[in-house]
């Protein structure tokens, strides 16, 4: 079974993502902030990452940022990654786009083509 | 990098906290949060229908519920996303995502059911024929959103 890592500080989004996931078949671990979710890479076995930008202490792009950093360090495999936002705000998208991650959300999104997007970017889509 | 076109499709509606929005203990309340709903339906029937509409017909509020999830203080920026949902004969639904414009976080969720009735004689209009291109633009199905309305 594969694993998802879904990094959120927002109640709301990680039980109904979550729930979603597990009935589509993935493992899901889930990380309430970016320091949380840097030890979990180390230890697990992660094959997407799915974080939201806005959290606090360390946002979504310097966690991603981090993960890369580490994975590049340990010569490990890169994590496909898809950011969440709440809103659209330019200096945040500009941001994203240069970090080139495989999708970018905006919430409230619909669920069958997040769906579609985890399966494309985990390598299960039909 | 690709972007899921459909999530981009709403109507966004901006508001300030003013300080006369906020009660003695410095938040917002739960009523100013309903009107904060109504202002940007407003804004979105005013700024997309064209002609005398507005004259010849009135909305009919069939049903509003909203889900308070966050606190707001003066000066706070809110930002409402308004789509349309469950668009049928002679009624339609608008859903709410109220969140903040700094963090991102998720203020309320609201929505409200609308019938369209002439002014002239009463009788029910039917939705896709009257505002069909001010809604379909921005129609979900509401099923399969990450929130629940």
């Amino acid at each position: 079974m594969k694993t998802i890592l879904l990094i959120d500080d927002e109640d709301l989004v990680i039980k109904s993502i979550e729930k979603l996931l597990h009935k589509v078949g993935y493992k899901v671990i889930v990380c309430r902030c970016g320091f949380e979710a840097i030890e979990c890479t180390q230890k697990e076995n992660i094959d997407l990452i799915i974080c939201d930008i806005r959290m606090p202490n360390l946002s979504g792009v310097d966690t991603i940022k981090k993960i890369r950093e580490m994975t590049k360090q340990k010569k490990g495999k890169r994590i496909p990654e898809i950011l969440m936002t709440g809103y659209a705000d330019q200096a945040v998208n500009a941001e994203a786009e240069r970090l080139e991650v495989s999708d970018y959300l905006y919430k409230p999104f619909d669920l069958r083509a997040f769906v579609a997007s985890v399966k494309k970017h985990i390598g299960d889509a039909e | 990098m690709e972007y899921f076109a459909h999530s981009q499709k709403e109507f966004v509606y901006k508001y300030v906290v003013m300080l006369s929005d906020v009660d003695q203990f410095k938040h917002m309340s739960f009523a100013n949060h309903l009107k904060l709903m109504f202002l940007a339906t407003d804004a979105l029937f005013v700024s997309c229908l064209k002609g005398d509409f507005l004259e010849k017909n009135r909305f009919k509020l069939l049903d509003s519920r909203m889900q308070f999830k966050k606190q707001t203080t003066a000066g706070d920026q809110i930002l409402i996303k308004i789509n349309s949902s469950e668009i049928a004969t002679a009624r339609f639904s608008l859903i709410y995502t109220f969140i903040m414009e700094g963090s991102g976080d998720l203020v309320n969720l609201g929505r409200q059911t609308y019938e369209i009735i002439s002014r002239n004689g009463g009788f029910k209009r039917v939705v896709s024929e009257v505002i069909g291109p001010v809604l379909n633009p921005i129609q979900v199905d509401e099923n399969h959103l990450l929130y629940k309305y």
